[in-house]
This record gives structure tokens, sequence and C-alpha cells, in this order.
């Protein structure tokens, strides 16, 4: 079997445009997570989130097409991944494939079109509303923008999105469809009708987000897109990209019970099918990026699982939640996470779990917290389980 | 209500902010066919002119009309002749 191998990283996040920002962020361990009041909301109306920072999107192209179609969702992604091929400039078109994770996409387009239409009682909708909503949006104006002529698809698993958008490239690459592909997570989903969602499922937190520890509320909502450019390691070793890291092992399955309820068993077994893809035993794994959202529900499915995978090591290996960070960036969250572990194993560090109070007795793990920490990561899983039951896990390896 | 000048001005303004050209020459002889870079503009200019003011231009012919408005094959000057013959008041600024 050919080896896969990350050739190039991208990402947009709370913490700005750029890996070395979310790199220093994540070394830091001070969450980009601040009150934020969205369009069409009430002057009181304020949630903790992981919002782009402005200046991110001042080098974006307003001209272009991805900013005259794009709903912001388009924009982020197009961010993330010219970040991502920046560094690899012979790239061939016709063998490089866009995959795009992403929950909904065009929260933006289709709330704006909807004010004009129910709110100020328009009767005409706006002639490029289908364009920018579409679900499959990000994927377009990337295969436009880059000009990148492979198979182009979204893949749209809610919170798992980004995850099963790598893991899928990666068959794509094994099965030598293609040689290259891009893929990416985005989401923008930080506005007002978006966030009342999330406020009716009272899953979000009353002040920030605290995965795995006493004193936790939920979840804090983000916005952001990471990108990362994959490739047979024959054809990164011919155009001469130097690898950053193998993507090892990926299995995606789905519970097939309750829609918000994780199902320990089978989100463990996910885990350990994503161990056997990689050809790497438990006792191997150096580090995991959890889904970590910070809600008791499913901080403890995960926990569990974790056990039932690792047994007694399970208390032992470093757990980060990055998303105590950035956010839960929804669709864009797994490749934001695939990108934090992939980091942990070049940077020799694990990034804490922030805002910890103290771990939760029941979750029972070294959650890594507040602070980062040396450690010499060789072998990481990064897990991401959806609303819906759809679970997906990759295993990330030094190369 | 608005007299042909003024809606010439207007929507020769409209144009140029749609197709994001202040300096565009627009004479009345222009096509609003070759005006338009790529499908996207013209879609959108028959929006805004219709937004603006108020009105519908006439849908697509029902064979052989293409997609949208046969509008687009008609001259500047056809175009104010035929929002003038309407009326149209234009939408406040």
């Amino acid at each position: 079997v050919t080896r896969i191998v990350v050739t190039g990283l991208g990402a947009v996040t709370a913490f700005g445009a750029g890996i070395a920002r979310l790199d220093a962020g994540l070394r830091a361990g001070v969450p980009a997570l601040a009150p934020f009041r969205p369009d069409f909301a009430p002057d009181d109306y304020r949630r903790m989130a992981g919002r782009v920072p402005p200046e991110a999107l001042a080098g974006d192209d307003t001209e272009g097409p991805a900013a005259r179609l794009g709903d912001r969702a388009t924009r982020l992604a197009v961010l993330a991944a010219r970040e991502a091929i920046a560094a690899t400039p012979r790239l061939d078109p016709r063998t490089t494939a866009v995959l795009v994770g992403t929950g909904a996409a065009g929260f933006e387009a289709h709330e704006a079109g909807f004010h004009r239409l129910y709110a100020e009682r328009r009767t005409r909708a706006h002639p490029l509303s289908v364009l920018r909503g579409m679900a499959c949006a990000p994927a377009a104006q990337l295969s436009i923008a880059l000009g990148l002529r492979g198979p182009t698809l979204t893949v749209t698993t809610a919170c798992a999105s980004g995850t099963h958008a790598i893991g899928e490239a990666l068959w794509m690459l094994r099965s030598r469809r293609v040689e290259a592909a891009v893929a990416v997570g985005t989401e923008a989903c930080l506005t007002y009708g978006s966030m009342l969602a999330w406020d009716a499922l009272h899953v979000m937190a009353a002040d920030t987000c605290r995965p795995f520890s006493i004193g936790r509320s939920g979840l804090v909502l983000a916005e952001g897109a990471a990108a990362l450019l994959l490739e047979t390691e024959d054809a990164a070793m011919r155009r001469g990209a130097r690898p950053l890291a193998e993507i090892a092992g990926y299995a995606a399955s789905a519970d097939a019970g309750d829609v918000i309820q994780p199902d320990i068993a089978s989100i463990a077994a996910t885990m350990a099918a994503a161990l056997v893809d990689a050809g790497v035993d438990a006792g191997e794994i150096d580090h995991v990026n959890a889904h970590g959202t910070g809600t008791e529900l499913n901080d403890r499915a995960e926990a569990a699982a974790l056990h039932r995978v690792f047994g007694a090591r399970a208390g032992r290996i470093p757990v980060s939640a990055t998303k105590a960070l950035h956010g839960h960036a929804l669709g864009a969250g797994g490749a934001i996470e695939a990108i934090a572990a992939i980091l942990a194993i070049r940077g020799g560090y694990v990034p804490p779990t922030a805002s910890h109070l103290g771990t939760d007795p029941d979750c029972g793990l070294d959650v890594v917290p507040n602070k980062a920490r040396e450690a010499a990561c060789r072998v990481a899983l990064s897990n991401s389980f959806a609303f819906g039951g759809m679970n997906a896990v990759l295993c990330l390896r030094r190369s | 209500m608005s007299d042909r000048e003024d809606i010439l001005h207007t929507t020769r303004e409209i144009l140029r902010r749609q197709l994001r050209n202040p300096d565009l020459d627009l004479p009345e002889a222009q096509k609003l066919r070759d005006l338009a870079a790529d499908s996207l503009d013209l879609i959108e200019i028959v929006f805004v002119i219709e937004e603006h003011f108020r009105i519908d231009l006439p849908p697509p012919a029902r064979e052989g009309g293409g997609d949208l408005t046969p509008a687009i094959e008609w001259t500047l000057g056809d175009l104010i002749d035929w929002i003038s013959a309407r009326g149209a008041a234009g939408a406040p600024p």
C-alpha cells in the first residue's frame, strides 16, 4: 500500500490567518474566544464564539469570484487552501482532487436571503442566492480559484465533516484515483439564526468551553477553515515536496442509533478500526486530539471509549481538546484538529485543554490542563463524532 | 416620475458599478450582452435594474430565447426607451 503524506497545511481560525498563528495559539494555550453579537441579533445578544478576526480576511480577493459568489464559508476555505498549496506550485491540476467537509456551508447566504424575503418583505430573491448558498459552493469555488480539475466533492457529516473529507481523500489517493488532493474543512456558522438554533439545543456554554472539566456547561461555536494537501508518497518525492506527516489510518462509521447521544461501543470501535487501518498498536499512540466539545454527554462517552481502546494506558496518554482554544468550528473542526495533531507531531509538544478547572472524575484522562507540554509525539489520533451518529477517526504519524 | 435622461443617467451608474468600472463609456448604441464579462454579470445586471426601477423585464422567450430576458440582446437605448415607456419611478436613493 502506498503511503499518503501531507505536504501542505493552511488554516484560518479564531487565532487569525495562517498555520503559524494556529501553532502559536495552540502553544500559548490562551483561548481565542470572545463574546460576539451576530448581524440581525438584538443589541443585548452575545455568545462566546471563535470568530475569525476581520484582518484575517483583509488579504481576501474581494473582487474575485470567491468573494463575489462566496458565502463566508467559501472565502475561508479558499484562504486556507491557498496557504496549503502555496509551497507546491507544480501540482498537476488534472490529477488533484478537492474534498471539502462542511456542516452546512451557506449559513450567511441563506440567512441574508431569508431576511430579505421575510423581514424586508421583498418579493425577489437575489439571483446569486443558489450559487452562494449551495452546500458545494466552497468546493466549486476552490476548484475555480485554484484551477484544480480532478474530482471535486463535498462531504457533509456535521461536526465530523472535516475529518471525513481528509479520510475520503486518503482513500482516493490509496486507490490511485488521483495523485494529490486538497482536503478542506470549512464553516461560517456565526449567524444569528444558526446561533439561536444551537441555543435551542441547550448545548451552548454559559461561560466558556471547558472539555472534560468540572464546571463545564457546553460548547462554544466557532468559524474557520483548514486545508491539507495530501499526496501519494511517490508523487510527493517526484515533485520534491517535503512530507510534513503521514495520514496513516482512517476509519468511519455510524452509530445507527441516537442522533445526539454518542454510542460508546461504536466510537471505540471506530478508533480501534483506525489503528488497524494504520497498522498501529494501541500502545504506540502518543497523543489524542479529542472531539472534546465540552458537553457532558460527549465528553463522558468519548472518555469511556478511550478507556475501552487504551485500557490501563488511557489515563496516561495526553488527550487534548483544542476546541477550548479555537472553539467548535463544526464542519471545519476535524480539519483544524487534524492539523493541530500534525503540529504536535512536528513541534514536539501537546497543546493544552484550556479553561480547565479540574478533570471530571468520570473522565479520568490526562487532558494536558491549561498549559502546553513538551512531548515527543510519533503517532496521534484525531477524533470526530458528529450529531447524527457519524464517526470519523484519523491516525497521523511522523513522516 | 423620472424623465428619459434621468433613467439613462441612473442606468449608466448602475452598469458602471456592477461592472466595477467607473469610467466605462456607455453610448446608447451599446449592446447589453457585450458588456458582460461572464454569466454572473448579466444575471446581476438584470436583477439590479429590475429592483431599482421596480419593473419586470420581459420573460425568456418560449423557444430559442435563452434562459434570461431577451432584454440582454437590446442596446442601452432600447432598454431606456422600454423603462421610460413604463413610467418607472425608480427606487428611492
